[in-house]
């Protein structure tokens, strides 16, 4: 927050003024300057300190043993015995290795896939095709989680699954799908992209239309062919959108798609060396506690960690363009 | 702007004649599969609504029903006066919170988007921050229900959507790309921030802003949490709490023998599950429709001008 | 592993968190630490009325009954309701509202409410949803020690002091018990055309591998799997233990061990050829290769695909209700000794929360409902002519209306279940016989004790988190020999400290 308050103050003070005006003369000079923004941004500003910073100091609950009848703050006060189970574990690396795995897999493949989609969708130019291609990318988007899981069952399970007995008819030994974790990774990214893709593509798409026409007209006089264009026009338009999308995963790349890791995977067990994240792990451990404290103390390590990694990443894209930059 | 983009389809038509065709036979063959993969699994989902359970359980998922059975649709219409109120309910959030949202997002995005705002790095990361730290579930509870006294009020579904960190962050970004120069010669003509906001802004950003209308108006047709957490009063359902307390119900009476018994085993969960894909995507699918054309190349780019 | 395949009951509370958005926090804080005494008054968050004392010819008061319903409310619930005040405002002088929460989302409204000190008078509670040493620790309930014996003395004398005590926190009674069948007899439940043809002699099966050799037979005549979804095989109560504190899962104690030892049951010989046995039934092909959850086997049993299913055999002549979900004439067969253990006890309460507007009215309802039969049979299945009616009055058999607008089918959720009329002419009978069996079961060794998880909280999660991995099913499934290294693990998890904690707690309980 140092960051933040020293830029404000930087620009606070316009560049040139008089140094030594009275506060109110420069409080006029300010609100002239920014007095119509900050009437645009107040609504939005305040619903969010609303619904979002009001009832934020109950983060404390993650410090206490929460009773109802003596409320958040006449709780008493537990320091960090909330945390203790999180680092108790021999599985905790492998629960932080496997949420930061596939989460990066997640952003890399979503991000790779959304923008595919998007460069191939712009360049179809039937508009009757286009929506139908669309629309189609879109339902996946509706099918519930346990619907999914359902269907993969149907795919994989090893008796009656459809890849088994493709397997078989090839005379390949069927697999035991459940069993085998190592494939996992890769099954839940393609459920990942499958279910995300068609929603994800829309964003790229929507900034590849306002990519104003004349860029590529003249990249056509110069020679460039489709390739070219993407490369040297599209893809450095669509950077702020990637960078900013980029950063915002990162902040939650410590909470994992509940409903990927727990529901499309049955939780078994078998496939916990590679789907453990910290989600399951922590609903597992919890299920019988119901812990209030615990697991509002989770969800603050998710934060945390989430936050210094976003701060780090926002660091670095100041450092190469600051306009591009979270904040 | 409509001629606009028949010129450039005939130029690049003329030059990379035979490239383009293979060009665009891949791009369609691609799409083509893709889409068949996810619209497959929709077909499915709609056939296994139409079967029986237990035909299901025999004869796996198939394109067609096998044993056709209307039980999952009965069941969910039982009371069809429930799920048009449900209905109804949904489509008023929406539509208002589609509204209000775009509108107070889109202003607080240009604000924030615009270099001259000495607050805007500290604005941003004030929204940002809540994308990462939330007081939790229970002191949002105590102070919506006894701070604001928001419970059973339908203003509660709307309001706590109406700014999507996501969104904002998205729309900002979109702003942020808009040439300066095109807005400071609107200024020296003398245009206030709030003209060139309405006039220039939000016109040259349709494509955005038709994505985050159509976000917003997802996560307000999908949502059923600020229902869970406030409202008991039944004519206040949104569909998504109906359908899911539908479901939830189900696998609970599922769960205890003495109600299984009583519906001889018959309870049509799986089906069910099945069926309230078809409610929830219906309305919503149309509505998409309508909103596509905004993703649709060449649509937008004549307002530049 | 008995915890692998979550029990139909955890799967509801499974569900309800999944669905929770990811946000568990919904609910109630660790089990069983000491409640607080009154509720304080300064709290800012909650603030709840104090229990007020009703004055004498108190003016008419109105209580609040909270509990989950399954279906969609019935139609005709104002209509019991209204039937119902009748009979209180004449016989206890307070009128009832019925606030009916839909199960799916209950769990969580009711965390909620209680949050949020909402005011109600009496809510159901179990060790299973809303849980009941959750809302104790919290400080939700009154206790009841002195006001049952006084206020609700019928109620209070139906069951033995004994029962009352297992139901007890920290030496205090913080939940009115609803009287159903309390020990679990754990078994399995068989086709019944498949046990003849097969020749499976039931008097005979005492312990899991004497059904091997039918498993087999089954399987190679009918060409079936014949367990139809994964089996639990390590239940403590057939190995003749008894759980401790059954929301840990891993402990138990010997049915007769006078010492009430507490054990980490993946440590005991029984265990592991256990382990063995399911490993070598899961290899033989015994059962389907992937878990299901339980219930998602119907259809596989309808269509005559399956042969066998663990089973609590809950109550006499639970068969006719497994038979009406399973479309198959099946038989029940017990492999454990009635244990009465806590979790038994526990399993359906009514609690008195601290938000009551009167006590000794709340108190006198759970008289009237639990000693009055017709006002019981009201709140179970509705109004007799309109809802329901007499097959035999003198065996009280009944036969509801079909389609009945008021059907809640959840009589053990209200009050003593005994008093509910039978539904069907064979069951008659069958609550004498519950009966028997309850005042019959061997007590646990440490009936009434519950644990104050507080100390080892975060051992007990990530317990919970270690074991969860470990199965003997699969084809990479460890074998027994194996097990030491598993132990080891839970033990480098904090199995050994919750262990100890868990018996000095035991020790000074048992003084």
């Amino acid at each position: 927050m140092a960051i933040s308050s020293g830029s404000m103050a930087r620009s606070a003070v316009p560049v040139g003024s008089a140094p030594r005006k009275s506060f109110w003369s420069r409080l006029k000079l300010f609100l002239d300057k920014n007095g119509t923004f900050m009437l645009m941004a107040l609504p939005g500003a305040a619903l969010v300190f609303i619904f979002a910073y009001a009832p934020m100091p109950g983060i404390v609950i993650a410090f206490k043993d929460l009773k109802f009848n003596l409320g958040v703050w006449g709780s008493p006060w537990v320091g960090l015995n909330n945390f203790g189970y999180l680092i108790a574990t021999p599985l905790t690396g492998r629960v932080l290795f496997n949420t930061l795995f596939m989460n990066t897999l997640f952003i890399v493949t979503g991000t790779a896939g959304a923008i595919g989609v998007a460069l191939l969708m712009n360049e179809v130019h039937g508009k009757f095709r286009g929506r139908v291609y669309q629309s189609a990318m879109f339902f996946p988007n509706f099918i519930s989680i346990v619907v999914v899981s359902y269907f993969v069952f149907a795919f994989l399970s090893t008796d009656q699954g459809l890849v088994n007995n493709v397997l078989k008819s090839f005379g390949v030994e069927p697999l035991q799908w459940y069993s085998s974790p190592e494939y996992w990774p890769v099954i839940l990214v393609i459920v990942n992209i499958w279910k995300g893709v068609g929603v994800g593509s829309i964003i790229y798409l929507a900034t590849i239309v306002s990519i104003n026409p004349e860029f590529y007209e003249a990249a056509k006089i110069d020679g460039a062919n489709k390739l070219d264009q993407i490369r040297y026009i599209t893809l450095p338009l669509l950077i702020p959108v990637i960078t900013i999308l980029t950063l915002l995963a990162i902040g939650r790349i410590f909470y994992a798609d509940f409903g990927l890791f727990f529901i499309v995977t049955r939780d078994t067990p078998a496939l916990y060396p590679t789907t453990d994240v910290i989600d399951t792990f922590v609903f597992r451990g919890l299920r019988q506690l119901g812990d209030i404290g615990m697991t509002a103390a989770a969800g603050l390590t998710q934060s945390v960690i989430g936050f210094i990694l976003v701060i780090i990443a926002n660091l670095v894209v100041r450092k190469v363009d600051p306009e591009k930059s979270l904040f | 702007m409509a001629q606009q983009t028949v010129t450039i389809k005939q130029r690049s038509a003329s030059s990379y004649r035979a490239g383009a065709f293979m060009g665009r036979f891949t791009v369609n063959a691609v799409l083509v599969v893709f889409s068949l993969i996810c619209l497959v699994p929709v077909l499915l989902v709609l056939s296994a609504s139409l079967s029986t359970e237990t035909a299901i359980s025999q004869f796996g998922y198939t394109l067609l029903p096998v044993q056709f059975s209307t039980a999952a649709y009965e069941y969910i219409l039982a009371q069809p006066q429930r799920i048009m109120n449900a209905y109804v309910v949904t489509s008023i959030v929406t539509v208002t919170g589609t509204v209000c949202g775009l509108t107070v997002m889109s202003l607080l995005a240009y604000s924030i988007s615009r270099q001259r705002f000495a607050l805007r790095k500290p604005l941003s990361f004030y929204i940002f921050f809540t994308l990462l730290f939330n007081g939790g579930l229970i002191p949002f509870y105590l102070f919506v229900s006894q701070t604001l006294k928001l419970k059973d009020n339908p203003l509660i579904l709307i309001l706590p959507y109406l700014v999507s960190v996501w969104n904002v962050l998205l729309l900002r970004t979109s702003f942020q790309s808009l040439p300066e120069e095109l807005l400071d010669a609107a200024r020296i003509d003398g245009a206030n921030e709030w003209r060139i906001f309405f006039q220039i802004a939000i016109p040259m950003s349709t494509p955005v802003l038709a994505t985050v209308a159509l976000f917003t108006m997802l996560s307000y047709w999908n949502d059923w949490w600020m229902s869970l957490l406030f409202i008991n009063n039944k004519s206040l359902y949104s569909i998504q709490f109906l359908l899911y307390n539908i479901m939830q119900g189900l696998e609970a009476m599922n769960a205890t023998p003495e109600i299984a018994a009583r519906y001889g085993g018959n309870l049509p969960t799986l089906t069910v599950r099945m069926a309230m894909a078809f409610f929830a995507i219906g309305p919503v699918a149309f509505a998409y429709l309508f909103l596509q054309k905004y993703f649709i190349r060449g649509i937008t780019i004549g307002s530049l001008k | 592993m008995s915890k692998k395949n979550f029990s139909r009951r955890e799967f509801l509370v499974m569900a309800g968190l999944t669905t929770a958005a990811g946000v568990l926090a919904a609910c109630g804080a660790a089990a069983t630490a000491a409640p607080t005494a009154a509720p304080a008054a300064k709290v800012d968050a909650t603030k709840a009325p104090e229990p007020t004392t009703a004055p004498a010819a108190a003016a008419q008061v109105t209580l609040n009954y909270v509990y989950p319903q399954f279906t969609v409310q019935s139609p005709d619930q104002g209509v019991v309701e209204e039937a119902l005040n009748k009979i209180t405002k004449e016989k206890i002088n307070a009128a009832i509202k019925l606030t009916v929460l839909d199960f799916g989302t209950w769990s969580d409204k009711i965390t909620l409410m209680n949050a949020g000190g909402e005011q109600y008078d009496l809510v159901y509670t179990a060790n299973w949803t809303n849980d009941y040493y959750k809302n104790v620790s919290n400080g939700q309930f009154l206790p009841l020690d002195d006001l049952l014996p006084a206020t609700s003395p019928g109620y209070w004398k139906s069951m033995p002091v004994s029962t009352w005590n297992a139901a007890k926190v920290q030496g205090k009674l913080y939940g009115a018990i609803n009287q159903q069948m309390f020990p679990k007899t754990w078994g399995f439940l068989a086709r019944k055309d498949l046990v003849e043809k097969y020749k499976l002699d039931l008097n005979a099966v005492n312990r899991w591998p004497d059904v091997e050799p039918w498993l087999d037979a089954v399987k190679k005549g009918e060409n079936i799997i014949p367990w139809g979804i994964q089996p639990a095989l390590y239940i403590q109560e057939i190995f003749s233990a008894a759980p401790i504190d059954d929301g840990i899962g891993w402990t138990q104690v010997g049915k007769d061990d006078k010492s009430a030892k507490a054990v980490n049951y993946w440590t005991t010989p029984e265990f592991a050829s256990t382990w063995d046995l399911g490993k070598k039934w899961y290899d033989a092909g015994y059962m389907p290769k992937e878990a299901v959850k339980s219930g998602d086997d119907r259809p596989v049993w309808a269509a005559g695909k399956a042969a066998i299913s663990t089973n609590p055999v809950t109550k006499p002549h639970g068969e006719f209700e497994a038979q009406a979900i399973l479309k198959q004439e099946v038989v029940l067969k017990s492999i454990s000794p009635a244990i009465l253990t806590t979790a038994g006890i526990t399993a359906t309460l009514t609690g008195l929360s601290r938000t009551t507007v009167s006590k000794e009215a709340a108190a006198k309802w759970l008289e009237l409902i639990n000693t009055d039969k017709p006002t019981y049979n009201l709140l179970c299945i509705g109004i007799e002519g309109k809802h329901w009616t007499w097959v035999d009055k003198a065996t009280e058999v009944i036969a509801q209306v079909k389609d009945s607008a008021y059907n809640p089918s959840t009589d053990w959720m209200f009050a003593n279940q005994f008093n509910a009329y039978y539904r069907d002419p064979r069951q008659v009978g069958s609550w004498d016989e519950t009966k028997k069996i309850n005042d019959s079961a061997t007590p646990s060794p440490t009936l009434g004790f519950v644990m104050d998880r507080t100390p080892v909280k975060n051992e007990i999660a990530a317990v919970a988190a270690v074991i969860a991995e470990y199965t003997m099913y699969g084809p990479k499934a460890k074998a027994a020999s194996e097990l030491p290294k598993m132990i080891d693990a839970m033990n480098a998890a904090g199995a050994t400290k919750v262990l100890a904690e868990m018996q000095k707690q035991i020790d000074a309980w048992k003084k």
